[in-house]
């Protein structure tokens, strides 16, 4: 085969295993394949070993075992200016002492690439992120959106192979941050580019990924696309890490098939979905989603029920949260799109929360 | 209904003269408690900074010794004509025996011969003994002698001593400026240079040195700055007491211990010569290598530590960005990570030059005459040769030199870059 087929991995992590003190290991066994094309998010908590990923594909630490692959070959020995990886850092790494231009020419000029030929890919690249009229300015006039978009930029000059981004959008405010989110997307749409993005923000990582590695303590919980991670997670750490939750403890009846019944302690029999369901007799966690719960609506709309006491409400604007106490005392959130059919309950009501089978998932309970 | 709104308005959007009154009195106290903290501060830096200076500006061309020593020979010497060469006329002269009489019998000729001395050397002697001379007259008989100098000693009739006269009488005078640039006024008052240039030599030197030792701790700072940056933490910190060492140990024991290094018979000659490199003990000590040498060491943490704090402050992530983009190590910390040094590279060099240029005990110990600075011919001249009003021009001057080199650094790497730490 000497054409690139598109289904190929073209980066790929086998059994990489990163320890500093050759003692307690930061990656434990990372495996993972990404296609051509593909933006990548490696996602966990602080501390998780995901930028260790990242700085080993770049070259900038070790691999201590394993291999990393980029389009069929390793590249453990390859130095990391002879790597062509282009990376986008948190604080943007610009350089102080050169202007925009000069900071964008770098690559080219070490590339020995001919002046004019700089000239016009510096005045391209700068069209691109839309800063064509700051070539002249130096880093620390601009704000900090717009050094994110020249460290981005910076990046992408000089055609690189694959973008590393580690937590770009890190220092960046909210709003600012959304924007570079669709940034960042539309120029991954529009160039193509194999995108591997670091960050700790899940809605970051929903909303621009093709797929998704969720880590934690040096190994990969799931990898999956946004929409398998929110609705199928593989595991309760997902399930937590991964937008917000309802959890019910119970102890499993019975396993039928990709449906578990479970018992509640004040004796409900419930049906849920068995992802990683322990044997019968096992204690185990319901995990349901706030906005999959409904209050108050008669029982055979949805097959499962619990009764439980309605505590307060928090007034978000475009929904509300009702916060509901069980028998047991496991607190119990709801999140209703704030329109005309939002409930009007008064504390200490006892109410009804019902779902389907299918929204409720049956987890192992972490220790 | 309007006309009653109208002032509340106004009383919402703009002060009341009360309200404006108590505003300002609040401030004008906010600035007294301020200004009272500072007090004992401007108190110090007057006492201890700007009175020193000062003075020392104002001797270097405030000289009134002379003309307070003998008040009325110089009053009437202003009017002789010291281009010629006659002698002043009979009046003066006996004016002036009358003075040195006066001095004579109060002991205080000395002073007199030591002043008139350095614009004419030589003249010390004939002064004093003159002066013993005439304290052995009477009064009556220097009233009616004619010839009552020239009688003592002939050279009295030369007009180049009574312009010696003249010229240290000049309360205000350039003549100490001109001696610390090596120059001079001749018989016509024009200024020319002086055949043996020692001063200028001297700052010449002191420039060459500071200039020397600036290098060489440059030379030996940055690579060690750049590793206690890198190096973990507990590392850096023992690496980092090692630097501070010199500065808790007393500067005199320092210099000594490059006395003990340096001299003919010291550890490093006889290291040297049990390792046969050398049959000869090599001179090093009171030479110009041994303040360099000495001076490079002590001046060592003033360049380290800014550079340290300013590398300590650059992210890796500029040098990593750099090998991303595909430039080798080398290339890279060329064009990328020593520009972010320049401003503690900057600090470390303008605060090791200032302080070298003027330095005195190292070169006073260890530099020999070769090894001499500036400031030890200031010294020499309070000290020794009690002519506090040279020391004070020469002072000035470098004083000056110092400003003016800090202006150009201005210019060239701009003083606002600098980061001290």
């Amino acid at each position: 085969m000497t054409k690139q087929n598109n289904n190929d991995p073209y980066v790929r992590f086998i059994n990489v295993k990163k320890s500093y003190d050759q003692k307690n290991l930061v990656v434990k066994d990372f495996n993972l394949d990404i296609r051509k094309g593909e933006f990548v998010t490696l996602l966990g908590p602080s501390g998780s070993g995901k930028t260790t990923c990242l700085m080993m594909l770049a070259g900038f630490e070790d691999v201590t075992s394993g291999r990393i692959m980029i389009d069929g070959s390793s590249v453990v020995e390859v130095a990391p200016y002879h790597r062509n990886i282009g990376m986008v850092f948190q604080h943007y790494a610009l350089f102080p002492h050169m202007t925009i231009g000069e900071n964008l020419a770098y690559p080219l000029k070490v590339r020995k690439i001919p002046a004019k030929e700089i000239a016009r890919r510096v005045m391209e690249t700068l069209d691109l992120v839309e800063l064509g009229a700051f070539e002249k300015r130096y880093p620390g006039q601009l704000s900090g959106g717009q050094q994110q978009r020249v460290a981005l930029a910076r990046a992408l000059i000089f055609e690189p192979r694959i973008v590393l981004m580690d937590e770009p959008l890190g220092a960046l405010d909210k709003n600012l941050r959304e924007q570079m989110q669709f940034e960042i997307k539309r120029l991954h749409e529009s160039i193509g580019f194999t995108a591997i993005y670091v960050t700790h923000d899940q809605t970051e990582a929903l909303t621009m990924s093709d797929r998704i590695a969720v880590f934690d303590d040096g190994v990969v919980q799931q990898c999956a696309t946004p929409e398998v991670l929110y609705e199928r997670p593989a595991n309760a750490f997902v399930a937590d890490f991964i937008g917000e939750n309802n959890h019910i403890e119970g102890t499993v009846r019975s396993i039928a098939g990709d449906l578990a019944r479970v018992e509640l302690s004040d004796g409900t029999l419930i049906e849920a979905l068995n992802i990683n369901c322990p044997d019968i007799g096992e204690p185990c966690r319901i995990s349901i989603r706030p906005e999959n719960l409904f209050i108050d609506q008669p029982a055979p709309a949805r097959i499962n029920s619990v009764s439980a006491e309605f505590v307060l409400n928090l007034y978000i604007g475009d929904s509300i949260h009702y916060y509901f106490k069980l028998g047991s005392g496991t607190e119990i959130m709801v999140k209703v799109l704030n329109d005309h059919e939002s409930p009007k309950i008064t504390a200490g009501d006892e109410t009804h929360l019902s779902w389907s089978a299918d929204r409720g998932l049956a987890l192992d309970r972490p220790v | 209904m309007e006309p009653t709104r109208q002032p509340e308005q106004m009383s919402q959007t703009t002060l009341t003269r009360d309200e404006v009154r108590e505003g300002r009195k609040k401030l004008r106290r906010r600035r007294r408690v301020a200004f009272l903290f500072v007090v004992p501060l401007l108190l110090f830096i007057f006492i201890a900074f700007i009175a020193p200076i000062g003075t020392m500006l104002y001797r270097s061309f405030y000289h009134p010794i002379v003309s307070q020593l003998i008040p009325q020979t110089i009053e009437k010497l202003s009017d002789w004509d010291e281009t010629g060469s006659d002698p002043p006329p009979a009046d003066t002269v006996r004016t002036f025996a009358i003075e040195l009489r006066a001095l004579a019998t109060e002991r205080r000729s000395g002073k007199l011969a030591e002043q008139v001395n350095r614009f004419r050397p030589g003249s010390s002697s004939l002064i004093k003994s003159t002066a013993r001379k005439l304290k052995r007259m009477k009064p009556e008989t220097l009233e009616q002698e004619r010839e009552i100098l020239s009688g003592i000693n002939p050279l009295w009739r030369q007009a180049r001593l009574w312009r010696a006269i003249k010229k240290s009488g000049v309360i205000v005078t350039d003549t100490f400026y001109l001696t610390a640039l090596d120059l001079t006024r001749d018989v016509s008052g024009e200024i020319k240079g002086r055949e043996t240039k020692v001063y200028i030599k001297l700052y010449l030197k002191s420039l060459k040195i500071a200039l020397y030792i600036t290098l060489l701790t440059a030379l030996i700072g940055f690579p060690l700055a750049y590793y206690l940056a890198t190096a973990p933490t507990r590392v850096a910190n023992v690496l980092l007491v090692f630097v501070l060492l010199p500065f808790w140990t007393s500067l005199l024991v320092r210099t000594t211990a490059w006395i003990a290094l340096l001299q003919t018979n010291g550890v490093v000659n006889s290291t040297l010569e049990f390792l046969h490199i050398i049959d000869q003990p090599i001179e090093m000590l009171y030479t110009q290598f041994a303040t360099i040498i000495a001076m490079t060491h002590i001046l060592l943490p003033f360049m380290i530590l800014p550079l340290y704090s300013v590398m300590k402050g650059i992210d890796p992530s500029y040098l990593r960005a750099a090998l991303s983009l595909g430039a080798k190590p080398l290339p890279a910390f060329v064009r990328i990570y020593l520009p972010m040094t320049t401003p503690g590279l900057a600090a470390g060099a303008l605060l090791v030059f200032i302080i070298s240029i003027g330095y005195y005990i190292t070169p006073a110990l260890v530099g020999g005459t070769e090894g001499q600075m500036i400031s030890n011919i200031i010294a020499f001249h309070m000290q020794t040769s009690n002519n506090w009003e040279l020391a004070a021009a020469l002072g000035s001057l470098l004083l000056i030199l110092i400003l003016v080199i800090y202006w150009v650094y201005d210019r060239m790497v701009g003083v606002s870059n600098i980061k001290f730490g």
